[in-house]
């Protein structure tokens, strides 16, 4: 899987893969190639069941600078229904069955912030700036941006953010709730060191748990606690939740299997 | 006769409810669950009582599901039928007066999930949040996965859910996980001046107004405002 992309390179470490966009002489700008690579790399990152966890970053003092009008993703109506859906730029992304953290540093712009937003923690350096601007190009956010980022910031700041296209510093980032954490210094550790975090839990709790939060957001509370409370249970017949109660009981670290 | 596990104080129109489990930093267990499901429906039909609040007796508002008895139930299918017949979450949710929790130590997994339950949170500011269950290879059990994001939003809940970290009151009200913040210690007497301030309106108006935006949320919005006008009328 790592190194047959052009504009992406993908890193195994243990239960960790980093994907890296790398197209810096663009600013990371998203054409079609990079696209597809995006789509392909997840969707191949799915299979895989001894990762567990998955880390965006970017290449270059900007994460990305949105679409590549050179050579834009292909454009697809609400009537053109792609034939493989989840192996499309973002779905695939958003698919993607376990966390995803993004390290943000520099600009985070139009289709790139859209990117992000499909991650599941974001991290961004002090001087990172984030915008929603495709309307000041005269298109709209046509990668999930106009329904990920009110079910991210609440509907107020998302159309604040969608109708103006103004930039948001990262503070301002953080105190709306677009990034969860300002880390000083090198955002690639950061990332790193808070996807260790992660990986100390279960990673079946992980997938289930992330399950649990996107499908029961768009049930009625009353439904999405049964969603919760069946996939809760589901957990109970896995050899990892007898080990994750063996270990806090002997006070010690769970040693995890992932089934 | 033992130690009563939950603690029922009245001086109307305020109900108090209090965890009193303070040796294990009132773990929730099958006891604590059945105490409150006999008593939320009889609050919620007592005359003398306008709203409830929630606290916990010693050095923590709740640390969560008592570990000790995960597992015990003699099969996944029958805990899924219990979990059902005995829904304290769902009955909190739909309870019709105002519940405010008074939080203070600790709030972890099962003891956040239960505040967030509640209309209003008032922590004392040394108070210390986690939803720490895929720690022990779990997912909130107690509503968690659902409440959280719909009262933080997705991208924080998802923090909160896939790290297990801990954050702070300052944290958890920048972040909408409480609504006060008040100096260590005095979380009862503010959620309690909460309560009394709230309805003073009268306790109807307080009981169809948060009819209107809880069960509101859940429709689409042309049929929230048909709610909502019928509420008003």
């Amino acid at each position: 899987m790592p190194g047959r992309y052009r504009s992406l390179r993908v890193e195994i470490e243990g239960r960790l893969a980093t994907v890296r966009i790398s197209r810096p002489e663009r600013q990371n700008r998203i054409d079609s190639v990079l696209a597809a690579e995006l789509a392909e790399a997840f969707s191949d990152l799915g299979h895989e069941p001894e990762i567990w966890v998955a880390v965006l970053l970017a290449a270059g003092p900007d994460f990305c600078l949105g679409e590549d009008p050179e050579d834009p993703p292909p454009a697809r109506g609400p009537w053109v229904r792609p034939a493989y859906p989840a192996f499309e730029f973002p779905e695939a992304v958003a698919a993607y069955p376990r966390p995803v953290l993004a390290g943000v540093r520099g600009r985070c712009v139009g289709a790139g912030l859209e990117l992000v937003l499909c991650a599941d923690i974001r991290l961004a350096t002090p001087d990172a700036v984030f915008a929603m601007d495709q309307l000041r190009h005269g298109t709209l956010p046509r990668f999930g941006g106009t329904q990920r980022l009110p079910r991210i910031v609440g509907r107020g700041r998302a159309l604040d953010l969608i109708l103006t296209g103004r930039e948001i510093p990262a503070p301002e980032a953080e105190q709306v709730g677009l990034i969860t954490r300002l880390v000083d210094g090198d955002i690639e550790a950061a990332a790193r060191q808070a996807a260790e975090e992660v990986l100390a839990n279960g990673p079946l709790g992980l997938m289930l748990a992330k399950e649990a939060v996107w499908r029961g957001l768009e049930l009625p509370l009353h439904q999405a606690l049964r969603v919760e409370n069946d996939l809760y249970l589901l957990l109970e017949t896995t050899a990892d939740r007898l080990e994750g109660k063996a270990a806090f009981l002997e006070r010690r670290r769970p040693v995890w299997q992932g089934r | 006769m033992t130690e009563q596990v939950v603690l029922l104080e009245k001086t109307p129109p305020l109900a108090r409810v209090t965890l009193n489990r303070p040796g294990v930093l009132n773990a929730i267990n099958i006891e604590i669950r059945d105490a409150l499901f006999d008593l939320m429906p009889a609050l919620a039909i007592d005359p003398d009582v306008e709203a409830v609040i929630f606290a916990g007796h010693g050095r923590a508002f709740s640390a969560g599901a008592d570990v000790r008895e995960f597992g015990t139930a003699p099969s996944v299918t029958v805990a899924k039928q219990v979990r059902w017949l005995r829904d304290i979450w769902g009955l909190l949710v739909d309870f019709p007066k105002l519940t405010v929790a008074a939080i203070h130590g600790y709030a972890i997994g099962a003891g956040v999930e239960l505040a967030l339950c509640l209309d209003l949170r008032v922590a004392s500011a040394e108070t210390v949040f986690a939803v720490p269950e895929t720690a022990f290879g779990m997912i909130p059990g107690a509503g968690g996965s659902q409440t959280l994001p719909r009262a933080l939003g997705i991208g924080r809940a998802m923090d909160l859910v896939l790290t297990g970290r801990r954050i702070r009151a300052d944290q958890a009200l920048a972040w909408g996980l409480v609504d006060r913040v008040v100096p260590a210690g005095q979380h009862l007497q503010a959620a309690e001046a909460l309560a009394r301030q709230v309805l003073q309106v009268g306790p109807d108006l307080v009981r169809r107004a948060k009819m209107a935006v809880n069960v509101g949320l859940n429709l689409p919005v042309k049929f929230g405002l048909l709610l909502e006008r019928a509420l008003a009328d």
